[in-house]
């Protein structure tokens, strides 16, 4: 049966929105917990973390998946990355604390989900960053001391104020693409990335 | 607590009878075209390796340290062949069919599901001339043919047709690097971004056209004013011949034209050739022609050939 693998979070609704439009009967899952999702003509849907996406597609769990494009250049998974989708847009940025001048901060210390992406964007923009890998809850990192400053995902920025950070740098523009195997894109109708 | 493998002679046994029944359909498939077996060594000398290995391979390299000298455990075939016969002046003159069979050994990947030793038989076709592409090809068809792979997909690509276009832009050495990248994820999005960085040109244009239209040839042939303004028309028409030639011998199988689907661009410097299954997961099948190979050890010698993933033969998909 084909797959195709979802993030659960954010870009969840207008994934199954984007299915129900090519023709799937896509609707959000119950609170059964459920992760895998019947979508019609034979298909299914997997429901993962996002993380978890290139893993399934790239090893042939899934044929296909949807994935912000930080989760994708930050693991550098051997999946084809086969269009940007035009939603679960948003921004890859520096925030700093309010009332602390990060700017003198040498090394710069900066906690993150994404160490890979951080190291690049930062050193395009001349900093030498001293990273520090989370996986959750990264707002905390420079009010507990254990960063002068983050990169994270930024959308409205509202969560950044609740912890008394401010956006200073938006890094890059981030939103959700579909992702294939080698296999897959060799066996599927082409449609799915052309349309 | 030890992680302990469960017993399971049944699976084993099972596995291993299958291996020997594939590799037993390949050895006659190809000693009947004239290929003789070599036994190519598991330790190469590191220095070898480095300079006959592409990147991304060296980069999941194993090394041992034996006496004085360290070694790389083999990671791919075609290096440790090629080291072989260079070393033994095999190939000085005529054409050499060899074949092999055994273990590569790479680094793990923490997201894949890929063993660390993997099986592998495949072939190599040693020339004094940068010919027999057409003979290798068919050898491919007929393995999978051979292997019962009906349905699968057999994919020509040539590393001669986009590489002068990478080479002809003027980037940076990082920019060419996440050039490469983005064409092996074929990532229209990520190439128009580092055109927007570093400078549209005629030939990211190009690129971006091939990667769109990916393996669909009617498509690619309606590039042509644009492949003949980049010099690339003549080598589309040799590809596209070979994949004609091939769709009439073998109708089982779809043959697929890709351009723009070659990695190691460095590495392949014409035809490349990958296979798919529906039933497996990965490629059951890569190569193609890298005749820097064997000039870098020495030898004025070209080489065209191919692996077949047996390993990845044994595991099928639900």
């Amino acid at each position: 049966m084909p797959r195709i693998a979802l993030t659960k979070g954010r870009i969840l609704e207008p994934a199954l929105d984007w299915l129900a439009r090519r023709g799937f009967a896509a609707r959000a899952p119950e609170a059964d917990r459920a992760l895998r999702l019947p979508l019609g003509n034979g298909w299914e849907a997997l429901l993962l973390k996002p993380a978890d996406v290139p893993t399934f597609v790239q090893n042939g769990a899934a044929d296909l998946g949807i994935v912000g494009s930080d989760t994708l250049e930050e693991d550098q998974s051997d999946v084809y990355d086969l269009r940007a989708l035009g939603f679960g847009a948003c921004r890859l940025s520096l925030a700093a604390p309010v009332d602390k001048d990060w700017h003198g901060a040498s090394p710069l210390r900066v906690a993150t989900k994404y160490p890979r992406l951080t190291r690049q964007l930062l050193g395009a923009a001349g900093f030498i960053p001293r990273v520090i890998r989370v996986t959750s809850s990264v707002e905390l990192a420079p009010a507990l001391g254990l960063s002068d400053v983050i990169v994270d995902l930024v959308d409205t920025g509202r969560t950044l104020a609740a912890n008394g950070l401010r956006e200073e740098r938006a890094l890059a523009s981030i939103e959700a693409h579909l992702i294939a195997n080698r296999r897959s894109y060799r066996f599927l109708d082409s449609r799915w990335w052309d349309g | 607590m030890r992680p302990m493998l469960e017993p399971s002679p049944g699976l084993w046994i099972e596995s291993t009878a299958r291996l020997r029944r594939l590799e037993e359909v390949l050895r006659s498939v190809w000693r009947e075209r004239g290929f003789q077996e070599v036994l190519a060594p598991l330790l190469l000398p590191d220095a070898a390796v480095e300079k006959i290995s592409p990147e991304a391979l060296r980069s999941r390299t194993l090394h041992a340290a034996a006496g004085r000298e360290d070694f790389a455990v083999r990671s791919d075939f075609t290096a440790a062949v090629a080291w072989m016969a260079t070393r033994r002046g095999n190939g000085c003159s005529g054409v050499q069919r060899l074949w092999y069979r055994g273990t590569v050994v790479r680094a793990p990947r923490a997201d894949s599901v890929e063993e660390i030793e993997s099986y592998q038989m495949g072939c190599e076709r040693i020339s004094a001339e940068p010919d027999g592409d057409d003979e290798v090809a068919r050898l491919a068809a007929e393995s999978l043919m051979a292997l019962n792979l009906e349905g699968s997909v057999l994919e020509l690509g040539h590393g001669a047709m986009v590489g002068p276009l990478l080479d002809r832009m003027a980037w940076p050495a990082d920019a060419r690097k996440a050039l490469e990248r983005a064409l092996d994820r074929k990532s229209v999005s990520s190439l128009a971004e580092l055109a927007e960085r570093y400078g549209r040109t005629a030939e990211s244009d190009l690129l971006a056209k091939l990667i769109h239209v990916g393996g669909r040839s009617p498509e690619v042939d309606a590039l042509r004013p644009e492949l003949r303004a980049a010099c690339l028309e003549e080598t589309w028409d040799s590809l596209r011949s070979l994949g004609e030639s091939l769709r009439a011998t073998f109708p089982a199988l779809a043959i697929r034209l890709d351009p723009t689907d070659v990695r190691h661009w460095s590495y392949y410097s014409g035809l490349t050739i990958k296979a798919f299954s529906p039933r497996h997961p990965r490629a059951v099948l890569s190569g193609g022609r890298y005749d820097g190979l064997y000039p870098a050890l020495g030898s004025a010698m070209n080489a065209c050939g191919f692996a077949v993933h047996l390993s990845r033969l044994l595991q099928e998909v639900g």
